[in-house]
């Protein structure tokens, strides 16, 4: 497969036929929820482009994104992904290690300078000048800054790449910080999860591969199409919240009969994220489906702000009462107040930002 | 309630046949029947993708179950099988792609005469041809 075929002639040399490909394509068209007729614009444009190249770097992490990343859409759509992409340098999956391996990213770099797209996954770890973290005696600092200046755009992956995570938590030993404090200079696509939905990343390389732009996004740097609704806004449990129907405990009669897991610390009604429509495991569930509430994931510092089984109206998640008396009385009226304290929280959000 | 083996948790299976599905079903069979009149007023297709609309419990078999199995059923087998089911609401087919390990990647009610997937790309006539040459070069000697 050469790297000058458009991705179509690259495919048709695999066997895989139009046909095929239009299935791919109306797959990504859904994903990206666009309208289904745009799944032959996607199959127009993705057919006429170059594979991309793509470098990825991973820093204060678990690997638990890349896990993701490897399981989106099934094994044939997610080897399609893949073929359409040139995965030029990624520790994780690469069979170079050492010098092969540092050669294989400079040459990636030089070779499509200006054209390829950088994806991080993981924190960046600043203290004591970037000693927590080096690679061929390079500090994590250094090496992104230098892939950034090269790239067409930045992706962070996982909610340590995108606000710092858990390697950010209390007491945050090693400075860590989010992509987007170390790259200032272009846009930062944050793709929040711990871990993201395997497909929410994917989504967002086809649409980049695509329509050759970012997606719009959020305040929070995150595309809008994934993270435009609260996980409460669609969950298939809301009408139990609207009625004022809770569980109490995991085991009792409202948990037995799917009521709403508000009351048992559930996050969702704050979190932003897509877990309630395209769902974990080839779309089987998500947290909330299996009787567990949203943990907020998705958000900013979502590891220190408290216990994961208390009540957003106890008003830990926007360290003060403001959240806690809007949703107390979201709990109480239903329908509408989860809005007002959305609003309340951006608010809240606002005057922290400097 | 002290719980000591899997089977004791207490778990209740929803009863789909029993369950009327959210408010998204009355929804998505208003917008079918939209279509359905602008195919016939003007042979305009239509698509609708049920990703993000059937989300409850119970929804995609309560609209299964109003629409119903129709005269044609086909698979097309690329990149794992989709299923085409024309519903027995005649123009309406359910179209289900799967990836080749069986998972559903995508799921759309196409209000058309046939959908896409079952017509032949012109690329792919080509490559026929391509293939029906060698065929017959090969019986030729």
């Amino acid at each position: 497969m050469s790297k000058d075929d458009s991705i179509e002639v690259s495919l048709r040399k695999q066997g895989i036929s139009r046909r095929a490909f239009m299935k791919f394509c109306a797959a990504t068209a859904s994903l990206l929820a666009l309208p289904p007729a745009m799944a032959a614009v996607i199959a127009e444009t993705l057919g006429r482009a170059r594979r991309p190249s793509v470098i990825y770097l991973s820093y204060q992490e678990c690997t638990g994104c890349g896990e993701s990343l490897t399981r989106s859409f099934s094994p044939t759509l997610e080897n399609l992904m893949f073929n359409v992409m040139s995965l030029d340098y990624y520790e994780t999956l690469q069979a170079a290690a050492g010098t092969a391996a540092e050669a294989a990213r400079h040459t990636a770099m030089k070779e499509n300078w200006g054209k390829y797209l950088l994806v991080v996954d993981g924190a960046i770890p600043r203290g004591h000048d970037g000693a927590y973290c080096t690679i061929a005696g390079e500090s994590a600092v250094d090496i992104l800054t230098g892939a950034a200046k090269g790239a067409a755009a930045v992706i962070s992956v996982g909610t340590c790449a995108a606000f710092g995570g858990i390697p950010h938590a209390s007491p945050d030993p090693t400075g860590a910080v989010p992509v987007s404090q170390v790259i200032k200079d272009k846009p930062v696509i944050n793709i929040s999860g711990c871990p993201p939905v395997p497909e929410v990343i994917t989504g967002v390389l086809a649409h980049y591969l695509t329509f050759g732009s970012i997606p719009e996004l959020d305040h929070l740097g995150r595309p809008k199409v994934f993270y435009g609704d609260t996980i409460h806004d669609r969950c298939y449990r809301r009408p139990y919240y609207d009625a004022g129907k809770f569980a109490k405990t995991f085991d009792d009669e409202g948990a037995r009969n799917g009521w709403c897991l508000f009351e048992l610390g559930c996050k969702g009604p704050i979190t932003y994220n897509a877990c309630a429509t395209v769902k974990w495991n080839q779309g089987t569930s998500y947290p909330i489906q299996s009787g567990h509430g949203c943990l907020g994931c998705s958000e900013p510092d979502f590891w220190d702000k408290g216990s994961f089984y208390q009540a957003l109206s106890t008003g830990t998640w926007s360290g003060g009462t403001v959240l806690g008396a809007a949703v107390v009385a979201g709990a109480a009226i239903g329908v509408g107040a989860a809005v007002v304290s959305r609003r309340r929280q951006a608010r809240a959000d606002r005057k922290k930002q400097p | 309630m002290a719980v000591s083996t899997a089977g004791e948790i207490p778990v209740r299976v929803a009863d789909a046949e029993q369950s009327c599905g959210s408010g998204r079903v009355l929804a998505i069979l208003s917008e079918v029947e939209s279509m359905l009149t602008r195919l016939a007023d003007s042979g305009t297709c239509g698509s609708i993708d049920l990703r993000n609309l059937l989300a409850g419990p119970g929804d995609r078999e309560t609209l299964r179950r109003i629409l119903a199995e129709g005269e044609v059923s086909a698979v097309v087998r690329a990149l794992g099988e989709t299923q085409v089911h024309e519903t027995a609401v005649r123009g309406v087919w359910w179209v289900t792609h799967c990836a080749e390990d069986g998972k559903t990647v995508a799921e759309f009610i196409e209000v058309t005469h046939v959908p896409e997937i079952l017509k032949t790309p012109p690329d792919d006539i080509a490559d026929g041809l391509e293939v029906l040459f060698a065929k017959r070069h090969a019986l030729d000697g």
